[in-house]
Formats: C-alpha cells, structure tokens, sequence
C-alpha cells in the first residue's frame, strides 16, 4: 500500500499533497464568480424593460454558470483543506 | 442618454469579464494532471480524507467545462442582439464571427465542410433594412452585382442550402463535375458574381461563372428579399431561354 510508502518518504509525499492543494483554482475561482455575479448586474441593467428574449436566456446562462463555478470552488476548498490535514498528519 | 455606440462598448466591455477559455483551461489542467495524481495516491492510501479529496475533484472539469459552455452561449446571445440593434458597426470586438456565433447544424450528411463567411455588419444592414434573417443560420451574405444584398442560410427541405445539398441536387452537381464540398461556394459566386445568361424552367436566371477554372452555369432562385431559395446545375449545351 501507498501508505508504507509515505512512511519512507514522509517529507516528499506531504510536499506534493501541499503542492497539490495550493495548485487548486480555488482563489481564480472566486474571481470568475465575482465577474459572472458583476456582468450578469450589469446585462440586466443594460437591457431593464427590453423584452429580448435572447437577454433573458444569456441572463440564466450567466447566473446558472456562477452557481456551477461556485460549488466546484467550494468543493475544491474541501479537497484543499483535506490535502493540507492529510499533510498536517503525517 | 448613451449612445448606441457607447452602450455597445459598455456591453463589450461587460461581455469581456466573462473567460470561458480560462475556465475551460482550468478545467484541463484538472484532468490531466491534479486528477490522476489524487486518485493514485487516494488508492494507494487507506486514509478517508484521501478518497474524500478525490471524489471532491472528479466532477469539477465537467462541471467547470459546462459552466464555460454557458458563458460562450450567453456571450452568442448577447453579441446577436447587439447585431439586431445595429450596433455591430460600433462593436469592433466582434472580428471573429466563428468563435462567438453559433454555428448552424449542417444538413444531415452532406454539408459538413461548409464554411460560414459572414460579415455581421451585413447582418446588420439586413436587419435594418427589415429583412427576416435567421441571424445565426446565416451561412453566406452579401452584395450582387446590383447592389442589393443576398444572404443564404442553412435552410430546410423546402429552401436554403439544405434544399439545393439534398441528395437529389448533390447527384445533380456531381454529375456536373462539382465537388459537393463547392456546392455552396459555386451557388454563392454564380450568385453574386456570375453573369446572367438566360432563363431555364419558368423564371430561373441561369448565372455562369468562371469557378476553379471551369466555366459553370447554375439556375440560382432568388425570393425578391434576397434570400437565396434554391439552385441547381445548368449544362454549358443546354438552350437557354432568353432574358425578357
């Protein structure tokens, strides 16, 4: 098993379970859901009173796909915290 | 009040904020290098937190992938409305028609090497001229020779390039020595630039055309709004009636 392993190589595997949680897009993330929440504001704005239905779809694109990136980025924080307790234990 | 113009680079700038590749990057760099790794050290360990980890990444390119999917829609939508408001004059960041416009399904079987040339300005002119133009089945727009402008679509059965692609026509172009791949550039030069030469069947104006070295006659109908509605090979021998 791996885990016989670790105990060989302690230092190398919990360097590559930190690498690993700082390489998760957690941060970018949450950039793309403060740009999707910020550009959805502002399409509605633009077009307030206007009946394009194109708009009203491109809208619920917009706000479906926030909430999508927003629960990968949640999920991949969890995944991030348990790499980093894995690490912390070893 | 804002202009046209400045709501259009308000809209672009907007559109702008929206980075589908850069999702889409994320989403690679996920499964190709984060995912294998997680999941051989999480089956090779007997640690929970492991497995929970992996299970935790292995929807993420997918959902990541379908997000960026919604982005490029919404971004198509929104740019086509820009095209039916006119303000694609004044939204220079619509240079790649390719990339953010839908492209049409073509019909079933044959036209899959069609490649769209559209100028979205064209579009735009139609638009506000009135004309009714499917905006993102467009397939070719333009001026004849007489100015006035002429657009094909993709089209059904009854009209359009699936009309004159179905597989009745294609024997029909095949046996004239065309490509099926030139069907619809040969339709849209003969079209545009071809000259006219006669009349066949009731009021088909029959158009010739000097196309990949060859002198090619095609019987092109097109509706008095310009839309092209169908066409067919005309042979060099057949007697043509004469234009009245």
């Amino acid at each position: 098993m791996f885990d016989k392993v670790w105990t060989v190589d302690i230092a190398g595997v919990r360097a590559q379970l930190l690498c690993m949680a700082n390489s998760l897009p957690v941060a970018a993330l949450a950039g793309h859901v403060e740009l999707g929440k910020a550009t959805a504001d502002e399409l509605a704005l633009a077009f307030d009173g206007t009946d394009h239905q194109s708009v009203h779809r491109a809208l619920s694109d917009v706000q479906t796909a926030v909430e999508l990136i927003d629960q990968v980025r949640v999920r991949l924080a969890t995944a991030a915290d348990r790499l980093t307790d894995t690490a912390a234990r070893l | 009040m804002s202009s046209l113009s400045e709501l259009a680079d308000q809209l672009r700038t907007t559109l702008d904020r929206l980075c589908p590749d850069e999702l889409s990057r994320h989403a690679e760099r996920l499964r190709a290098k984060t995912e294998p790794l997680l999941n051989q050290l999480a089956s090779e360990s007997s640690r929970p937190e492991m497995a929970e980890a992996a299970a935790l990444v292995a929807t993420a390119p997918d959902d990541l992938e379908r997000a960026a999917m919604l982005f490029r829609r919404a971004i198509a939508a929104v740019e086509t409305v820009m095209v039916r408001l006119g303000m694609i004059e004044a939204t220079t960041g619509v240079t790649e028609p390719a990339a953010t416009w839908a492209v049409p399904q073509p019909p079933s079987g044959s036209a899959s090497t069609i490649v769209r040339g559209v100028d979205p300005a064209l579009i735009a002119e139609g638009l506000r001229q009135g004309l009714k133009i499917s905006v993102e089945r467009v397939l070719r727009i333009g001026h004849d020779q007489s100015g006035r402008l002429v657009w094909l679509e993709a089209g059904d059965e009854s009209a359009g390039a699936a009309h004159f692609l179905r597989a009745k026509r294609k024997a029909e172009f095949g046996g004239a020595d065309v490509a099926e791949s030139d069907i619809v550039d040969l339709v849209w030069q003969a079209a545009t630039r071809g000259e006219v030469v006669g009349v066949s069947g009731t009021d088909r104006l029959v158009f010739e055309t000097k196309f990949r070295g060859c002198t090619r006659r095609v019987a092109v109908t097109v509706g008095s709004n310009g839309f092209i509605v169908g066409a067919y090979p005309v042979s060099l021998e057949k007697r043509l009636k004469p234009l009245t």
